[in-house]
Parts: structure tokens; sequence; C-alpha cells
């Protein structure tokens, strides 16, 4: 047994007041104090350098840069063997698209019963308590494509809840999507109105008298034009949108006269008016009312006469078109805020830049023809045929696929004042600036106002993040459409550049990335190969990665596959690759997935044939864009356990066969969980002063030394890099503040934790403070739950959950960008995830504490961030504290014994590393309980060499086709006679398929039956002794 | 003597120093970027602003492009600029929001890099750092940016 003396010892302890911190549901906080004084900065918060015994360059530190990404929102255990898509629209809380199928709708066969049993998997998400009694369907068509679509109408007791709608699309009897809008069951404490239907028939007709004088309907308009006074009807209503409690209400409409239909929600208790909508009258039913929507002629900037769609008011004409399908003539008209438009605004040459006093104001003119305005003719010519394009192409109504408002906004100025070179899409508006030495005025050119509007589309469906090869999609994407927009030639912008600096005569050339010359460093210059592809800093002065650079190679496979295909075709299989099979993150190689399953499903080999050789000859292909972290080496070292007490005293080591090494090593309060170096050299703790300690040990010698970090009392939790060179720590001020420091040099700096927006809309909150801190293997990102909060009208919503931040830039030695992303895109209320920890080989495997507060119960969860797939490893009474074992075959975790006694449990894990196997059992009880449980071994490792050294190969196999249906054929070069592990891998990271045979030397020809396998996205990985090929396939139905 | 001797050499080394003029590949410890980009056509606009004044700028595609220096601003203006940099705890964490359109401060301090940069829908700067990134924009406007450019 290994004996350690310890030179410093842990004097001070301070048994802190239970400040306690409300119904959190981290109970161990409540052990912390509060700094009460003024907040803590950077300057005072120095540590103390200290040189590791090891120096840091005898350790390689370059893994695999893993980018985390953010995972669809969490399904509950229950629900996890599907994958399901949830996107939300307003900050209600409440989804208004859920797609695929819940495994509970799976199992039922039944159509009827299935679309209930899908509400009720999903009755979380759209706070429903019996959706089976507050749904009805209420109408069943079937599409032309094989879809049905059913509609459902949500009631309460009986009465129906004035706009819960939802529908329901089925493919070949599986859900497809669930969309539309629902209430969270309401709560109306009484159903019997005390105001009848006659009284609100009457109240509402008063109402109506004050803005027109009433005429008796004659029979020819009551039965001939359908004209009825009086149509009431009870519902339970929302007076102010889902975030408001609901009402009995009588809806009347009243028609006191052929001009006007009016309708109004009256409290169907006390009378109050709650609601009132003017309804303007159908034209068939009705004289055309004085104003509306008007057509004329006027020229644009190139000197063409356009059609002007406008609205006249009273004899003044906006330029708003309400003559697109998109409009409602039944929604009261508001020109300040008009709906289902396409608009264009007059910044009077302000700059939005900066600038909170800018507005814009209406253009306006006394008749529908001869707008004297040609900027605006231009924006808002183009912004229809844009739209336009989009309707009749994809069936897209508008940029929200909604009917939402278009905003075109001219004479923008730079930010010093000087005409704006640019054009650009704001989130919620397109932007253009009058150009000046390089450019024309940018609204001149459709093609601008297309790319423009494409980026909103791109926002509203994959939401490509505006980063790298993402970002270039983005890009990329946008210059496609506006192409397509554009259609007469394959040049971007040419109508507003300047010659003399793009000689070309555009601004960039999908037929042609380079643009006219071979020079990289020119403006205009993009790279149309991906041996050509720039890599640049994600800065802003580095274009975001790219994005407006690297979208030169992207573009050219959309030219090459149009050209082979035909524009109709390519643009089809384009948009569906947009809308259904790319996602934020997505790289080129997903888009060169995306795009042949798109062509798959769409139309024949043929074109998919056609894309695989447009992004052949770009060189996009598959699997060798993305980056596949992988496992890294087994720790050599002997394993060891740290944990605490059960009281969280002390500091022990066991050997991970439970025989004690050091009980206790430490002794004193430890108010954070222990962090430990890779390699078990480096502990690092909070004391109970609230100070960083850092505990050193050479295992050989069998000595440790204690150095406190700080003296200052400001701490609460802290964690110590793989490597040993880098702290995370947080400050006991519970706030959003995560602080990085180098331990070489006591440099420190300061990051906010926020959680990043997003454009669905989903509300994520804002970061309150962060707890547990752990580092990733490759030591650039700390990995931290923290708690959030979202206000609502009726209060606020907390919730803890996970995040990454990218704090630490290997290649430059120096503090990362502070970038965040977030382990899930939304949690449903009610539920928090918590103390994360890493899989101790895999970077992308993570373990942690799943918390329902609505149903009170506990579990630990596996997560691969890579596949999305979650196993449940433990169901728990409590917060559990997760921790892997060396070899990640389990997991210990924090648990309490059938005496009640805090002990360390541990699970057996599955091969996934994320689902538990077989039952938990005790593994240390120690001397005065156990706790906050660590596993680590004391050997070294390169944190750079993956398993077995296997070499990720991008030559020598070829797999056809892919998309497939059934049979998948393999062309293997063999480079030697050797055993050979063919696998497939489905979305959750099972393997499906799992064959090891001897192969021989030179071209091996292979084929797998793929026809039983469920539609979707598989990975194929095939692996010799020191080669291996991964490469993902789409399986189509 | 040996003293006031000393204090005049003092003087006059740290006189030296306070007119040294930089270039973009002989910069002091610490120079401020700021600008913009994005957009429909990609370009960027960057300032750098030196605390003694000088202003540099390098606009067209991101990442590439010539520093170009510029008139001086004034000296005092510029000062208060890091002055006021120096002061807001805000300015030194990592903010990264860019959008379509993107803004950008950074601060180039030793080897350290402080950024921060917004434009995305729906992310909001503070008013702290909107009110800094107009205030250097207004500086740079009191150089004639076009007439003063040095070959």
């Amino acid at each position: 047994m290994k004996t350690f003396t310890l030179r410093t010892s842990i004097v001070s302890f301070l048994l802190l007041s239970a400040a306690l911190l409300s119904a959190q549901i981290k109970p161990h906080l409540e052990l912390i104090k509060k700094n009460t004084g003024p907040a803590h900065r950077l300057e005072n918060l120095n540590i103390q350098a200290f040189q590791p015994a090891i120096p840091a360059a005898a350790r390689p530190f370059t893994a695999t840069n893993f980018q985390y990404r953010t995972l669809p929102p969490l399904i509950r255990p229950t629900q996890q063997s599907q994958v399901i898509k949830i996107k939300y629209t307003d900050r209600s809380g409440i989804p208004t698209a859920i797609y695929g199928e819940t495994s509970e709708a799976s199992q039922v066969q039944d159509t009827e019963q299935k679309i209930f049993a899908q509400l009720k998997a999903l009755k979380t998400y759209l706070q429903l308590e019996n959706p089976g009694e507050e749904f009805r369907i209420v109408s069943r068509q079937a599409g032309k494509t094989g879809y049905v679509h059913y509609k459902l109408q949500q009631y309460y007791q009986d009465i129906p809840v004035y706009g819960g709608e939802l529908n329901v699309h089925l493919k070949n009897d599986e859900i497809q999507l669930v969309n539309g809008s629902s209430f969270p069951t309401p709560e109306v404490s009484r159903i019997i109105p005390a105001m009848s239907s006659e009284k609100a028939s009457q109240t509402a007709m008063q109402q109506a008298q004050i803005i027109t004088k009433k005429q008796e309907l004659t029979e020819f308009q009551q039965n001939v034009m359908g004209l009825q006074p009086y149509q009431t009807e009870l519902f339970v209503y929302h007076p102010s949108g889902r975030e408001r409690p609901a009402k009995l209400a009588w809806r009347v409409e009243v028609v006191p006269n052929i001009y006007h239909r009016e309708a109004y929600f009256l409290d169907a208790h006390t009378g109050e008016v709650l609601a009132h909508r003017s309804l303007l009258c159908k034209a068939h039913n009705s004289p055309l009312p004085f104003n509306g929507p008007a057509v004329g002629t006027s020229t644009d900037l190139l000197g063409q006469n356009r059609t002007m769609n406008s609205y006249e008011i009273n004899g003044t004409y906006l330029m708003i078109d309400a003559s697109r399908p998109m409009f409602n003539p039944n929604i009261q008209f508001d020109p300040a805020d008009p709906s289902g438009v396409i608009w264009t605004l007059d910044a009077e040459d302000q700059t939005p830049i900066e600038n909170d006093d800018f507005s814009v104001i209406q253009v306006l003119n006394n008749s529908p023809n001869n707008w004297n305005n040609p900027i605006a003719v231009s924006a808002h010519y183009n912004a229809g045929q844009a739209y336009e394009y989009f309707r009749t192409t994809f069936g897209r109504n508008s940029i929200n696929g909604k009917g939402g408002t278009i905003l075109s906004i001219i004479n923008v100025t730079d930010e010093d004042s000087t005409s704006l070179e640019n054009a650009f899409w704001s989130g919620t508006a397109i932007y253009y600036g009058n150009g000046g030495q390089v450019f024309d005025p940018l609204a001149q050119a459709l093609d601008v106002a297309g790319h423009e509007m494409s980026h909103g589309v791109v926002q509203t469906t994959a939401n490509l993040e505006y980063l790298s090869q993402s970002g270039a999609l983005n890009e990329s994407f946008a210059d496609i459409f506006g192409a397509m927009i554009d259609r007469d030639d394959w040049q971007i912008g040419e109508d507003v550049v300047n010659t003399n600096f793009f000689p070309s005569g555009a601004l960039r050339d999908l037929s042609n990335p380079h643009n006219g010359t071979n020079n990289s460093n020119q403006h205009f210059w993009q790279p149309e190969h991906m041996d050509e592809y720039v890599d640049l800093p994600e800065t802003e002065e580095g274009d975001n990665g790219g994005v407006h650079i690297n979208s030169g190679i992207p573009n050219r496979a959309f030219y090459l596959f149009a050209t082979a295909v035909g524009k109709e075709i390519a643009e089809q299989v384009y948009y569906n690759a947009l809308d259904n099979y790319l996602t934020r993150f997505a790289q080129f190689t997903d888009l060169r997935i995306g795009v042949l399953a798109s062509a798959g499903e769409l139309y024949n080999n043929t074109v998919v044939q056609a894309a695989i050789s447009a992004f052949d000859q770009v060189g996009i292909s598959e699997g060798d864009a993305t980056e596949e972290p992988d496992d890294l080496q087994i720790n050599p070292g002997n394993q060891v356990v740290l944990f605490t007490g059960g009281n969280r005293q002390d500091l022990n080591i066991y050997n991970y066969n439970t025989t004690p090494i050091a009980e206790p090593l430490i002794t004193g309060q430890i108010l954070n969980k222990p962090s430990v170096s890779d390699d078990g050299s480096m502990i690092v703790y909070i004391d109970g002063n609230q100070n960083i300690q850092l505990v050193t040990i050479d295992w050989n010698a069998n000595t440790a030394e204690v150095n406190a970090l700080t003296d200052n009392g400001s701490w609460r939790t802290a964690a110590i890099s793989k490597d040993g060179r880098l702290l995370a720590a947080l400050t006991n001020d519970f706030d959003d503040k995560l602080y990085i420091f180098r331990l070489d040099t006591g440099n420190g700096q300061q990051f906010t934790l926020t959680n990043p927006t997003t454009a669905e809309g989903i509300s994520t909150g804002t970061v309150a403070y962060a707890d547990i801190l752990e580092w990733s293997l490759n030591g650039r990102s700390v990995m931290y739950d923290a708690k959030s909060t979202i206000s609502k009208v009726d209060g606020t919503i907390e919730f803890w959950d996970i995040g990454f931040i990218n704090v630490w830039d290997p290649q430059t030695d120096n503090f990362g960008s502070g970038y965040i992303s977030k382990l899930f895109t939304g949690l449903p209320e009610g539920i928090s995830v918590g103390n994360p920890t890493f899989s101790k080989n895999s970077p992308f495997i993570i373990a942690l504490d799943y918390i329902d507060e609505t149903e009170g119960t506990y579990s630990i969860l596996g997560v691969n961030v890579l596949t999305g797939a979650i196993g449940s490893i433990f169901n728990s009474n409590d917060l559990s504290f997760p921790n892997y074992s060396v070899d990640d075959s389990e997991v210990i975790f924090d648990a309490m014994d059938n005496s009640g006694n805090l002990v360390l449990g541990k699970t057996a894990l599955a091969t996934d590393k994320i689902t538990g196997v077989g039952n938990a059992l005790l593994f240390i009880s120690g001397n005065s309980g156990a706790r906050w449980g660590t596993v680590f071994a004391t050997g070294d490792r390169d944190l750079s060499t993956s398993t077995k050294d296997l070499e990720i190969q991008t030559a020598g196999l070829k797999i056809y086709p892919n998309p497939v249906r059934d049979q998948l054929q393999i062309e293997l070069e063999s480079p030697g006679a050797e055993k050979t592990s063919i696998r497939l891998f489905d979305p959750l990271g099972r393997a499906v398929y799992s064959q090891e045979e001897i192969l021989g030397i030179g071209l091996q020809n292979l084929t797998l039956s793929l026809g039983n396998l469920s539609p979707g996205n598989y990975v194929l990985d095939i692996r010799q002794s020191n080669r291996r090929w991964v490469q993902r396939i789409v399986k189509l139905q | 003597m040996i003293r006031k001797t000393a204090i005049l050499a003092g003087l006059i080394i740290s006189l030296l120093f306070s007119c040294k003029t930089y270039g973009p590949d002989d910069l002091p410890d610490r120079h401020l970027h700021f600008g913009k980009g994005g957009g429909f056509t990609g370009m960027t606009t960057e300032y750098m602003l030196l605390p003694n004044g000088q202003l540099f700028i390098r606009e067209g595609r991101a990442g590439s492009g010539e520093w170009k220096e510029l008139e001086k601003v004034n000296k005092t203006a510029a000062k208060s600029l890091y002055h006021d940099w120096e002061n807001n705890e805000q300015f030194k964490e990592n903010v990264r929001e860019p959008g379509n359109m993107y803004y950008f401060i950074t601060m180039k301090k030793d080897s350290l890099e402080y950024r921060q940069s917004w434009g995305a829908s729906g992310y909001r700067p503070d008013e702290s750092l909107k009110s800094f990134y107009r205030r250097a924009v207004d500086l740079v406007k009191t150089s004639d940016v076009v007439e003063r450019e040095k070959n």
C-alpha cells in the first residue's frame, strides 16, 4: 500500500451558515457562503503561479479539435429511442412544430390512437394534462404523395379552446409532423356562463353601434348574400396569447350593416369586452372596400418598367404589396404594422448601426403609377419577385413559410453617414445601402434581394450557424437561390458592381468561383475546390472562418449539379436538403449527404449520381471533411478513486478495488467536487475558507504537497485541465462569470456565460451562475452546468442546463474565443440537467444528472453528442454526480445504501458508454460515508493519440449507391490480408450490423443487404489492425 | 550630478518614447481594433487605433488587404478611449454574437486579445459597448480618410 506524507496540511475549517438558495436542485450549494460585498474583479483575483513538476511540453496536447454541438431538445428517458425535432416560434415555451414519431406512438397500430399516443408522449412539451380528453379529431384529408393530414381541435371540458388547433401529418402510417398552435391546459374556474348568448349578442351589437350605424339586413342580404346579424359561440379564450390566463368567453360576430362585420370576445361572466376584431367583408359578399390593394407601373433603377403593387388609403398609396396570397383580407389592415405583405420603407439616409434613433418612413405616392423613387421601386419589385420564386417553386409562403411580412429598408447609410456599399439581412429585414465607388445602389439587383431574402429562409429552416463551413453553406445557399431567382446567368452582383473593382463584371460567380483571376489574394477570388479551401480564423477579421470566401466551393458544386440535371431539378433538391436534411452545424460533407438524400427522395438514381459527380469534382467527399474524434488510449496507470466523506469533509483516495490508499489524504471541509489532472498528479479543490487549494502528488515517491493558490476567500468551484496547465474557477459572487487562469504565470481571463441566441425564437433564458466545471480532454473547452432563468408574464422559470465554452486555443497558446454552445437546444419546463462529466476516453460521450422536478424523479443519463443518442444509466433518488471509470466500462455515482448511509455506487455500462446494464452495486462506503467520487489513473498518456493509432483513411474505400435502398456495394482496397471488422451504427450509436472476416490483398467487393433497416442516417465503420475507414450512409425507404 | 544626469536621460528617453511612431509591423503592446463587415459583399472595414492617435485602416475581403495609415486623430481622444476601455470590465470579456452584418471591437494587449462582436438577430450589445463603438467611429470621422491617406 502506498503511504503519503502531507508537507502542508489544511488547517482552516469554516462551518458556513446555510444560506438557503430557495428550492433549487443543487442542494450542496446551500453550504457555500455567497459574497455579499462588491463583485470581484479580475485584477483582484490573481492566483499564485505554479509550475507543474512535469513540464507541459512533456505531454503533447494537440488532441482532435472536437466541436461540441447542440442537440435537439432533450427527450425524456422514456422516449429516448426516437429522435424528435421540436421547433418553437414564439416565447411562450409551447412548440409549434414537432417532427418525428415518438416511440410511444410507434408502438400503436391504429392511426387515431397513434395520434393520441403521440400527443400523450409530448404532453410535457405541450403542457397538456390529458391530451386524449383535450383534443378531438375534426378532419382527415389524404394528400397526393401518400401523406394523410389530420386536424385536431383543442377543448376544455367540451368547450373549444379558441385557436387551439393542431395538425398531424402522417406518411405510411408514421407521424412526420405535428404542428399548429395549442395552449397549456387552461384553468377556468366556472364553465357555465353567467351571461346568456342573447345578452352577449345585444352587448356586441351595442359595441358595434359605437363605430357604425345599425341598418337592418334585408331578406336578400340575409338569404342571398349570406349575411347573419348575429353568430354566437362559446370558447375558452386567451385574451393576450398563450401566456395569460384563459377566460370563458362568447365570441359574437355581428353585422350591423352590409359594410361592417365585427367580432367581439365578451367575458361570459362579466360581459367585459376582451377583444374586438373588425372583419373586412368578403368581396363576393359585400361592396369593394374603399381602400385596398392597388396596382400600377413605375420605372426602377435599371430603367425597366415594373408592375408596382401598392395599398391605397384615401387616395394616398403606400408601398405595401397586399396582393400576394399571404395577405389575409379578413384581418384588419394596419398600415403601421401590416400583416402578410411586402413592405418597403425608407430610412432617409440614416444608419441603423448603433443608432438608437434609427427610424423609417412610409414610401408614399399620390397614384399607383409613376412612383418617383426608383430605389424603392427596385427594392419593392425585387422583393416581390423573390417572394414569388419561393412560393411558386417550393410552395413556401414568405420568408418564414407562414406568410410573414417581408420588409425592405432602403437608403440606409454607413455608420459614418456615408453611403453604405452593402446590403444585409438583419434577421428581420433587408437593408439596402446606395453604394458608391465600388457598387451601384444595392437595391438595383434582383440577385441581391434574392440573396438577402434567402438568408431569411436559411434562418427559418436549417438555421446554419454563421461560422466556418456552416457559415459558408449559409452564404452559398443565399447565392444559389439568389442565382436561381435572377436565373439568366450564374453571376452574383453583376448588376451592381463597378467593373474597375471587379474585372469579371461580378462579385461572385457560381460557375467560376475564381471569378476571372488566379490570384487568391484578389478580393473577388473564391476557391472552387477543397484543395483551395482557405483556412481563416473564426474572427470577424477572418470573415468568421471565411464564410464569404469558401462558399465558392459549394457554389460550384451546385453549378455542376444544376448543369447536369437542370436548374429546375437542382433547386428542388437543394431546397429540400436545406429544409429537411441540414442542421445548424452542417459542414460541407453534410451538404453532400443531404443533397444526395434529397435527390434520392425526390428523383432517381441518375440525379443522385449527378450530385455525387458534382461534389466529387469540387472535392467534397463523404467523411473526410468532418473530423471524427476518436477514442483516446486508456490511461495505463493504476486506477484509483478520489472522494470526500459523506458530510463533504476530507479527501480520501482508494484503489479502484476499494482498498484505501489515503484516508484521509486531506482533512477539512471540501466545498466543491474535486478536480484531477489526467495523470492524477494534481488535484484542485475549494477549502472551507473558499480558497483554491492545489494538491500535487508524486506517485513514485508516494508524497503529496498542498499549495494554496489563493488567499482571498473568493472561490466556490475550481477545475484543473487534463494537462494540469490551466485552471477554471467560479467566485462566490454567484454571477455569470467564469475565470480561466494559466497555472504557470497566474494570468487570467474573465469569460461571461451566456445562452446563445437562436433564430427560431427559442427562449434560452439568462445565465444566473454556473456550478460544476470540467475541462474537455483536448483542453480547449470547459463544460459547465448553469442555472438560468426565463422571464414570463406570470413570473420566472428557473432551470439548470449544460454548456460548453471555448476558453483556450492551443495553436496560439492563448485564451480562447469564449464561443458557447449548449448540450440541448431547449429543455421542457420542469426539466433540468446538471453535474456533467466526460467519459475518460471518448470526448463526445457525457454522463449527467437528469431531474424531472414535476415528477420528482432523478436519473443518470448518458449522451453521445456526435449521434444525439441518449441512454439511461441509472434511476436515482437524488443528484448522483456521475463519473466514468478509467476504461469507461463503469460509472460511479453518489448513492444511498439500504441503511440510509451516503455511499458511492457503481453500475456497468454497455459498449455505447451511455446505457447502464445490470444492477447497480455498492462501491465505496468510506469511514464516514462517501461523496463526489472521481476516478482517475496515475499513468501518462498522449492525449492526442487515438485508440490503436488508427488513422482514418480517406482513400481506398468506395461505396455505392449512397443513399441506398437495399444493397450497399463496398469496394475496399485492402493493403494486406488481415481480419477486418465491418460495422454499421444507427443514429443512436447502436451497432445494427457487425461482421468480421479475413480479407485478401487488393480490391475486395462486399455487399451489405440493408433492405430491412429503417430509413435514416448510419455510419459505416470498417477497421483493420492499423487502419480505419468511416463513411456516413443514408438509408432510403 | 550623477542623479541629475540620470533624470535628464530618463526624460529624454521618455520624450523619445512618447513620440515614437509605429507601423503595422511594429506596434505598441496595446492596439485597439474596431470595424464591421459581412453583408452581401462580405467586405470588411477594420480600423486600428493606437494610443498615440495613429490610425490605420484595412478594407476589402476579410483576411486580406494591407494596412494603410490615415491621419493621426486627436491623441487625447485616443487616450480617452483606451482609458475607458481599461476601466470597463465588460470589455475584457469575449462576446461573439456576429450576424450577417457584424461589428467588432478587439483590444490586442500583449499576447492577449479581448474580442466583442455583435450583429446577430436577437442579441443586444451592452449600451456601454455601443457607445464606445460610436465614439471610436466618430473619432475616425475627424480624420478625412481619403484625402489624408498616406501612400
